[in-house]
């Protein structure tokens, strides 16, 4: 077996990764190995693992991005057919740009598609890149709906959970029509 | 530069936190952009030049790195980087990238901030045995520190906008490094491994060829960043790593009791070999050192547990180099590590 990495020695290292009960392997030589120090002890995720996200993103269609199978691209420049190869986003803004694609990947990552953490105490509004003056809105009460959104449906008063979402929905219309701050 | 860093002990390291016998460190990541800036492998030059002062002013602001300042990787010398790399502040990806990039760390190595990695940028604190919780709320404190100075890409819905989709939500990876010799001797480190694998974590190890695994140190990390808040992605990886803590002892335990005289033997061998060797690769050198560390831990062989951490720090080539203060070859690398294993061991 030669190493994975220079593919010229003997590989006589084994890194071994498993996610959600499969093994995949790295094969490293000696030398390899040792550049590289050891590795597993301070990686976050080792490069030469290759891109974990290819396994996901051969799913996404070749159109990633749009339904109509037109090539699309972001206002940063990274185009649909740069995220389906790398698994990357160019930046923040693709993940608007790339929204309809990037929701099943998500949801096969992770799960889920909402995020239910942290949230800053200021959001930027979605906005074009290399722009200097960032517009920005503050979350808390948006944040305090969705969250009494979550508790009617889980209560199964569909009444009342219809009535925030439209309460939600106003707000971030108008959230996005006229921005709060200027920082 | 670096000489005397390279002398010292990260405190993390040094420190005896809980189950740092069997947990050697406890890490929390925090992967954050600025907003209208593209992510770090798409920024022209210009850009990242840009971007980078905007975060290393903020970040020098800020109390956590008060005595420090940010290093310029693009200035730094290989070996220094790799030095970094080794000590654990820094990834592989930020030695090796040629862009503009940063890195800050506290004086006690513990929290450091790379800036321009994979995103724009990477929070982590390190602590000795299992301190997740601990080290969450130290690095969410900086995070909403830094915040009043930078406008995160953030999206109500999808949470903080990462590089790579595999960090949006919460952008955290949670992890402990752990050492498992007996899980390994007593060769049920397969099934726990498969088993934690199963609960959505991921584990990473280094074994060498034949039978069985030759450097039981591995790393359990979350899967997952989005859809769950920080605190469950950390409780699940602190409530797996003390049932593999619980497994590793009685593991230990079993090994004293039932093959003592193999174990012991073994433990001895190593520390024999440790001793008197005159020429050691770094592969060998970690696994007699995985094996001293056990007859250390387990009361066999009267040692400062710390200084056998240090030495898998300071086997690695970038610090035998640093140490000795010359570029070496393979060979010679090897001679200066056994010199100074030999040295630390007396
Ligand atoms: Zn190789
Ligand atoms: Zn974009």
């Amino acid at each position: 077996m030669t190493c994975d990495n220079c593919h010229e020695h003997e590989a006589t290292v084994h890194l071994q990764q498993i996610v959600n009960g499969q093994s995949s392997e790295v094969n490293l030589c000696d030398k390899c190995a040792q550049a590289k120090g050891m590795i597993s002890f301070s990686m976050d995720k080792p490069s030469f693992f290759g891109n974990l996200l290819s396994g996901f993103m051969e799913e996404a269609k070749p159109e990633a991005g749009d339904d109509k199978g037109v090539k699309i691209t972001c206002e940063c420049g990274w185009t649909s057919n740069d995220f389906r190869k790398s698994g990357f986003l160019g930046c923040p803004l693709c993940y608007y740009t790339y929204k309809k694609s990037l929701g099943p990947i998500l949801k096969r990552i992770h799960g889920n598609i909402r995020h239910v953490g942290k949230v800053p105490a200021k959001i930027p509004v979605k906005q074009k890149v290399n722009k200097k003056v960032t517009k920005v809105y503050d979350p808390t009460e948006i944040t305090n709906l969705k969250s009494k959104l979550t508790q009617a449906v889980n209560e199964e008063r569909y009444e009342d959970a219809a009535k925030l979402r439209d309460r939600i929905k106003k707000l971030e219309k108008k959230i996005y029509k006229d921005i709060l701050t200027d920082v | 530069m670096f000489e005397e860093l390279a002398k010292s002990t990260s405190k993390w390291l040094s420190d005896s936190g809980p189950s740092s016998e069997i947990v050697i460190s406890s890490r929390v990541r925090l992967a954050r952009n600025v907003n209208g800036f593209p992510f770090p492998h798409n920024l022209n030059e210009k850009d990242a030049e840009e971007l980078v002062g905007l975060v290393v002013n903020a970040v020098n602001k800020n109390r956590a790195f008060k005595g420090s300042k940010a290093i310029d990787l693009l200035a730094l010398p290989e070996l220094d980087r790799i030095v970094l790399l080794e000590r654990h502040i820094i990834s592989y990806d930020h030695v090796i990238n040629d862009r503009k990039r940063a890195v800050i760390f506290s004086k006690d190595e513990q929290t450091a901030i790379m800036i321009n990695e994979e995103d724009h940028l990477r929070l982590q604190m390190i602590l000795s045995g299992i301190q997740l919780e601990e080290a969450y709320k130290a690095l969410d404190k900086l995070d909403t520190e830094l915040e009043k100075n930078i406008t995160y890409a953030f999206d109500i819905d999808m949470g903080y906008l990462t590089a790579c989709p595999t960090n949006t939500g919460t952008g955290i990876r949670a992890s402990v490094m752990v050492h498992l010799p007996g899980l390994v001797i007593s060769k049920e480190i397969t099934k726990v491994l498969n088993n934690i694998s199963q609960l959505g974590l991921v584990t990473r190890g280094f074994y060498g060829e034949g039978l069985d695994i030759k450097t039981p140190f591995f790393q359990i990390s979350n899967q997952v960043s989005l859809g769950h808040t920080e605190k469950e992605i950390i409780d699940e990886v602190h409530k797996v790593t003390l049932q593999l803590v619980d497994y590793e002892k009685k593991a230990r335990e079993s090994l004293f009791k039932n093959s003592r005289a193999r174990v012991e033997d073994n433990i001895w061998r190593s520390y024999g070999i440790l001793k008197n060797v005159r020429s050691i690769n770094f592969e060998e050198a970690v696994t007699l050192l995985s094996s001293l560390r056990l007859g250390v831990e387990s009361g066999l062989i009267k040692a400062d547990p710390k200084k056998v951490n240090e030495l898998l720090i300071i086997s690695q080539p970038g610090h035998i180099q640093k140490l000795f203060a010359m570029e070496m070859n393979e060979a010679e690398r090897d001679e200066k590590r056994a010199e100074l294993i030999r040295k630390r061991l007396e």
